[in-house]
C-alpha cells in the first residue's frame, strides 16, 4: 500500500506553446488535508483534470492511490471523489441525481447524501440549471462527499460562495475527512480558508510546484528579518546564504525573507556589524506572496520543496 | 467559547490554542479537573485541521497542565508544570523584553511598569 | 442507472414516434388496403407486392427523421451542455458511454421498426393469408422473408442515419443533427452529379432498395443478387459510426 495517495514526477501538460503543466513533481501523503495553492491560471484546474483522467498528459508520470490514470482512471474513479466543473446535468433535480450517481459506487450513502442536503440547505427538487451559482457548487460537492471516497479532489470549492456556506463547507470537512483516514486534496486560492484546514501545503505556479511541506514547518521557518540600513545589499553576499528567498530595502530598512534558519542569517548579520530590528514570523499568504515572487523584488534563488 | 483562533496571524495555530487555555486557566474559567472539548469536537468548531488541535493537546500535556485519561478526554490539571525555573523564564523572556522596550518607548517610569504588572498578576485572581 | 438518463432524455420522442409511425401506417393501410379488398380477386396477389412496397416509401421519411432524432440524444449533448467533466469522471470507461447511449437508442429504433412491421404484416396477412407469389431475383418467397428483409431495411436505414447523427453530436459537441442533415443533403447532390456526368458509376442509395419485390417472375432482377453483400456492408458502415465515437472520445481531452 502506497504511503502517498497522489504523486507525480515530472508531469507536463502542453496546450500548443502554453505550459499549462511544467515539470510538476508533488506528494501527497494518505490521510492529508492538503491545500494546493495557486494564482489563477497556475495549473491547478489542469493538474487536477490529469489526476482524474480528464485530460491526457503530454509527459511525466503521476500515480493516484497508487495507479496510474492514463490506464486505470476508472478504478481510481471509483474512489475519488472529485469536483471540477460545477456542472452537472442540467435537467436533472438533486434529487435525480443522487438516484444516477448511486449506481456508480458501491459505497455510496443515501444518509449522507441526506444529511449534507440539510447541513448545506440544499433544494433537492430543484432542476440543477435552476440553482443559483453557490448552490450548484453545493450539490457537486454533496455527491462527490456522499460517495464514500477515500480520496477528495476539490478544485475552488468555496469560489463563489457566501462566507455562511464557506463556513459551514469547511465544518463539514473538518469533521468528516480531515483524520478519518481519507485523503482531502483542495486547490484554492481563498489561503485564509487553507490556512485553517490543511497539514500540508503545495504552492504552484506557472505550472512548477515552488514550495511543498507541512504548514507547520514552513510558519516555524519562514522569518522576515529587518536590518536598520539600506546599503547592506551589496555588503552582503547573498549566494553564501541559499535560504534567502527575497530581499528588499526602502524607508531606511532592509528586509529579508528566508525560508530557513533565520536566528542564524541574523546572528551573522549582527556579526558583520548589521543591527537586526526584528525577526518576525509570515502567515500564509505573506508565505505565498514571497514564493510566488510578487511580494517585493525577487532574489532568483530556486525554493525547492 | 472558551478557546477561539485567528489563523490569518503568524502565530502557529496551535500555539494560540496552547496560549488560550493556560490563559483561561489563570482566569479562572477554566478550573482544576474541568474536562476541554475532544480533538475532534473541537476542530470541527474551530474549523480547523485536527491534528493542530491535537499537538496542542499534546504540548499542554507535555508541560503538565492538561491530564488524559484512558478513555479519552482532556482534563485540566494541577497548575505545577513540571519546567525548570530556567525553562519558564526562557518563555517568558521575549513578552517581558517587548514589555519594556514599549515601556521605553511611552517613558514609563521603571516603579510605573512594575506597578502595572503587579496589578495584572493580582487581577487574575488566586494562583491554583 | 445511466441508462435511465438516455431513456429521460428519449422516452417522449419514443412515444411520439411509436404513435406517428402507427399513425402513419393505419391511415395508408385504410386507403390502400380499402381499394385493394374493393378489387377482383385474382388481381390480389399481384397488388399485395404493390402494397408492400408502397408502404415502404413513405415509411422511410419517419425512419429518417427518428434517426435524426435519437442521434441527437446521448454523449454528444451532455458533451454540448458542458456535463463532459461529470460524466466522464464516473469510473466508466469511455468506450462504456459511446456504446451504451448508442445501444439504447438503437434498442428503442428497433423496437418501432419491429412494431411497424408486425403490424403491417398482420394487416396485409389478414387480408390475403398463405399468398405467394411475390418474387425476389426471380425466386418465389414467403412472406416472413419479406417481412425480415423489411425490418432489416427499416433499420439500417435509421442505423445508418441514427449513427451518423450519433457521431457528428459526439464530434460537434450537440449539433450532431445538422451536420448530419448536410452529410445526406450532400450525398443526394454528390449522387446526382455522378450520375449525370460518370452515369457506369451509380453511388449506392441511403435505403436499402437494391432488392425489388415484383409481382412476377419474369420483372429483372434488379440488384438484388447482391444483397447479402449490401446488408454487410451497411452493417459495417452503421456499426463503425459508434466506434468512431468511441475513438474519438478517447483520444480527446475533456472540457
Amino acid at each position: 500500500m502506497n504511503e502517498l495517495a497522489i504523486e507525480t514526477h515530472s508531469l507536463h501538460k502542453h496546450y500548443g506553446d502554453i505550459h499549462a503543466v511544467d515539470g510538476l513533481d508533488m506528494h501527497v501523503p494518505r490521510g492529508a488535508v492538503y491545500g494546493f495553492l495557486g494564482r489563477n491560471g497556475a495549473g491547478k484546474t489542469t493538474t487536477i483534470r490529469l489526476l482524474a483522467g480528464l485530460a491526457h498528459a503530454s509527459g511525466g508520470d503521476m500515480r493516484v492511490l497508487g495507479l496510474d490514470p492514463r490506464t486505470d482512471s476508472p478504478a481510481i474513479l471509483e474512489r475519488t471523489g472529485l469536483v471540477v466543473d460545477k456542472m452537472l446535468l442540467p435537467s436533472m433535480t438533486g434529487n435525480d441525481l443522487v438516484r444516477f450517481n448511486r449506481g456508480f459506487f458501491p459505497r455510496w450513502s443515501d444518509a449522507l447524501a441526506t444529511k449534507y442536503a440539510e447541513v448545506l440547505e440544499l433544494d433537492m427538487k430543484r432542476k440543477f440549471k435552476k440553482l443559483s451559482t453557490g448552490n450548484r457548487t453545493k450539490l457537486c460537492l454533496l455527491l462527490a462527499m456522499a460517495q464514500g471516497a477515500e480520496l477528495m479532489m476539490l478544485d475552488e470549492p468555496t469560489a463563489g460562495m457566501d462566507p455562511v456556506v464557506t463556513d459551514q463547507l469547511l465544518r463539514v470537512m473538518v469533521e468528516d475527512f480531515a483524520n478519518e483516514g481519507r485523503t482531502l486534496f483542495l486547490s484554492s486560492h481563498h489561503l485564509s480558508e487553507v490556512e485553517r484546514i490543511s497539514e500540508w501545503v503545495g504552492i504552484i505556479d506557472h505550472g512548477k510546484l515552488l514550495l511543498e511541506g507541512r504548514l507547520e514547518d514552513m510558519r516555524t521557518n519562514f522569518r522576515r528579518v529587518r536590518v536598520v540600513g539600506e546599503a547592506l545589499g551589496e555588503a552582503l553576499p547573498l549566494a553564501a546564504w541559499p535560504d534567502i528567498v527575497s530581499a528588499n530595502t526602502g524607508e531606511g530598512t532592509t528586509e529579508y525573507v528566508v525560508r530557513a534558519n533565520a536566528d542564524a542569517f541574523a546572528a551573522s548579520l549582527q556579526s558583520q556589524g548589521a543591527t537586526v530590528l526584528d525577526v518576525t514570523p509570515l502567515n500564509l499568504s505573506e508565505i505565498f506572496l514571497e514564493v510566488v515572487g510578487k511580494g517585493k523584488t525577487n532574489v532568483s534563488v530556486e525554493v525547492l520543496a | 467559547m472558551i478557546i477561539r483562533v485567528q489563523p490569518g496571524l503568524g502565530v502557529p495555530i496551535y500555539l494560540q490554542i496552547e496560549s488560550q487555555v493556560k490563559h483561561a486557566i489563570a482566569a479562572g474559567a477554566l478550573k482544576l479537573d474541568n474536562a476541554l472539548p475532544s480533538v475532534r469536537k473541537l476542530a470541527a468548531e474551530l474549523r480547523v485541521n485536527p491534528n493542530t488541535v491535537a499537538r496542542a493537546y499534546q504540548n499542554l500535556e507535555r508541560d503538565g497542565i492538561l491530564r488524559t485519561v484512558p478513555g479519552g478526554g482532556c482534563y485540566v490539571n494541577s497548575q505545577s508544570p513540571g519546567l525548570m525555573k530556567s525553562e519558564k523564564l526562557r518563555r517568558l523572556r521575549p513578552m517581558a523584553t517587548q514589555l519594556a522596550v514599549e515601556a521605553k518607548q511611552l517613558r514609563l517610569a521603571r516603579a510605573e511598569l512594575l506597578q502595572l504588572l503587579e496589578n495584572s498578576y493580582d487581577d487574575l485572581g488566586e494562583a491554583q | 442507472m445511466y441508462l435511465w438518463k438516455y431513456w429521460r432524455e428519449s422516452r417522449i420522442t419514443f412515444a411520439v414516434g411509436m404513435a406517428l409511425v402507427g399513425l402513419l401506417l393505419w391511415g395508408v393501410l385504410k386507403i390502400h388496403l380499402g381499394a385493394l379488398l374493393q378489387g377482383p380477386q385474382d388481381s390480389r396477389p399481384q397488388n399485395l407486392a404493390q402494397l408492400y412496397l408502397v408502404i415502404a416509401v413513405p415509411l422511410t421519411l419517419p425512419l429518417g427523421f427518428l434517426g435524426l432524432r435519437f442521434g441527437s440524444f446521448g454523449v454528444g449533448r451532455d458533451l454540448g451542455e458542458g456535463s463532459g467533466s461529470f460524466l466522464f469522471s464516473r469510473p466508466r470507461s469511455r468506450a462504456f458511454f459511446a456504446w451504451n447511449d448508442w445501444g439504447f437508442g438503437m434498442a428503442q429504433l428497433l423496437a418501432i421498426v419491429l412494431a411497424a412491421n408486425v403490424v403491417l404484416a398482420l394487416a396485409i396477412y389478414r387480408v390475403a393469408p398463405g399468398a405467394s407469389p411475390i418474387f425476389l431475383a426471380r425466386q418465389p418467397v414467403s412472406m416472413f422473408s419479406i417481412f425480415l428483409l423489411h425490418c432489416t431495411a427499416g433499420l439500417l436505414l435509421t442505423g445508418l442515419i441514427f449513427g451518423l447523427t450519433y457521431f457528428a453530436s459526439v464530434l460537434s459537441r450537440g449539433h450532431g443533427v445538422m451536420i448530419a442533415v448536410g452529410v445526406l443533403v450532400a450525398y443526394s447532390i454528390a449522387k446526382s452529379v455522378v450520375k449525370h456526368y460518370w452515369p457506369a458509376i451509380i453511388l449506392p442509395d441511403v435505403t436499402l432498395t437494391e432488392f425489388s419485390v415484383s409481382p412476377s417472375p419474369t420483372m429483372p432482377a434488379g440488384f438484388a443478387d447482391h444483397l447479402g453483400l449490401s446488408i454487410v456492408l451497411r452493417t459495417a458502415v452503421a456499426l463503425a459510426f459508434p466506434f468512431a465515437a468511441q475513438l474519438l472520445l478517447q483520444q480527446r481531452d475533456v472540457d
